[in-house]
């Protein structure tokens, strides 16, 4: 039991990551246990063996790439420091879809029915008047016109002249 | 050959490479926009991260990959780095997550290594350096031996085995990159030299403990 705790500490000892009360405790073990020792000879080889391993040799030579990939992000502007920038965009450009599509949508429809509705008075007015002169309506105090009784066809001899519905008294 | 003093402790890498007020110097110039600060940065950390992705992925190819996008990746959070002197920790946790992202959420099997005709040649390369051909066909040996055994460690304890005897980072450091507690990781970092130790011990065979150092 006392050589697992010892043996479980072994690395760390290695490692240089023991308080000095803890790595001499465990170097006395080491110096009176045999098979603590036998543990810690085994695993500082291999500690040594992986230490002769090479690294892979940096290119700083690659620094042009990456200089490239900030330039290119930091030429953004505001955006760039906004998070999820690549968002911001089409959020944009909906927006401002939205934003004319309503705008017009709140307009045309009463241009439109003002220019209609104005028109079609216009015309009803037009055309009143016309059937007034004519002698097919008259005026009233009420403003709405009434139509004179009018049958073109009592008087069968009478053929009109020119416009057939133009009344004759 | 065995140091005179068996089983000395081994120097940790410090917290920083660099000069803690030159690290914080370039790391505020960085946040403020400056690359040019972010390059020397770069140029320091470069080779670390490389190579713990490298011993992470197996691939040169894609270790260099994930480097550029770690640093990238980095330079665009630098304002999100509360302290200055934890860059690298922070570093590391970056390139980290990139790798697992890469791989989503479980690291690649690492193929063992063929002298010739592989991908992983990057590891011939490595072994070969400036060494007789003697000494250069034991080391690329011993780096596919090695290589390899880290590749069929569990994927938790490749992490802190890289980090810790490879990278030399201390267990407080490495506790912070992979996000978990000081005492998880030391107990991590030794079931992963004791089976570090003991593939290389079947591989090896009858040499293990005959003196391959040089």
């Amino acid at each position: 039991m006392e050589c697992r705790i010892y043996t479980e500490s072994l690395t760390a000892l290695m490692d240089g990551e023991l308080t000095p009360k803890e790595e001499t405790a465990i170097r006395t073990h080491i110096s009176g246990c045999p098979s603590c020792r036998a543990e810690f000879e085994s695993l500082d080889y291999s500690y040594r063996l992986v230490d002769q391993i090479d690294q892979i040799e940096f290119q700083p030579a690659s620094w042009p790439q990456i200089q490239a990939r900030l330039t290119t992000s930091s030429s953004r502007g505001f955006f760039s420091k906004l998070k999820f920038p690549g968002l911001w965009i089409p959020i944009g450009a909906v927006g401002a879809l939205l934003l004319v599509a309503t705008s017009l949508m709140m307009q045309f429809p009463e241009d439109h029915t003002d220019q209609t509705r104005q028109a079609f008075q216009s015309y009803m007015q037009e055309r009143q008047q016309e059937m007034i002169s004519r002698g097919l309506i008259q005026p009233t105090d009420r403003g709405n016109p009434i139509f004179v009784h009018y049958n073109p066809f009592a008087d069968a001899t009478a053929r009109p002249k020119g416009n057939p519905f133009r009344s004759e008294r | 050959m065995r140091d005179k003093d068996r089983g000395e402790t081994r120097a940790k890498n410090p917290g920083s490479i660099i000069d803690p007020e030159r690290l914080d110097a370039l790391v505020d110039a960085g946040k403020n926009g400056d690359v040019t600060a972010f390059s020397q940065l770069y140029a320091l950390y470069g080779k670390k991260i490389l190579n713990y992705i490298f011993r992470l992925t197996g691939s040169r190819e894609e270790a260099e990959d994930l480097m550029q996008d770690t640093f990238v990746l980095a330079f665009r959070n630098l304002h999100s780095l509360k302290e200055n002197a934890k860059f690298q920790s922070w570093l590391f946790r970056i390139a980290q997550n990139n790798v697992f992202q890469k791989y989503r959420g479980k690291l690649p099997q690492i193929e063992s290594i063929d002298a010739e005709g592989s991908e992983n040649s990057a590891v011939t390369e490595l072994a070969s350096g400036s060494k007789g051909p003697e000494e250069a066909v034991l080391s690329a040996e011993l780096e596919r031996v090695v290589q390899r055994v880290i590749g069929e460690l569990p994927e938790k304890y490749r992490q802190v085995f890289v980090l810790s005897a490879i990278q030399k980072l201390s267990y407080q450091e490495i506790s912070e990159i992979v996000g978990r507690s000081l005492a998880s990781v030391k107990s991590d970092i030794h079931r992963a030299r004791v089976e570090v130790r003991d593939k290389i011990k079947e591989y090896l065979g009858d040499n293990y403990g005959m003196s391959n150092l040089h």
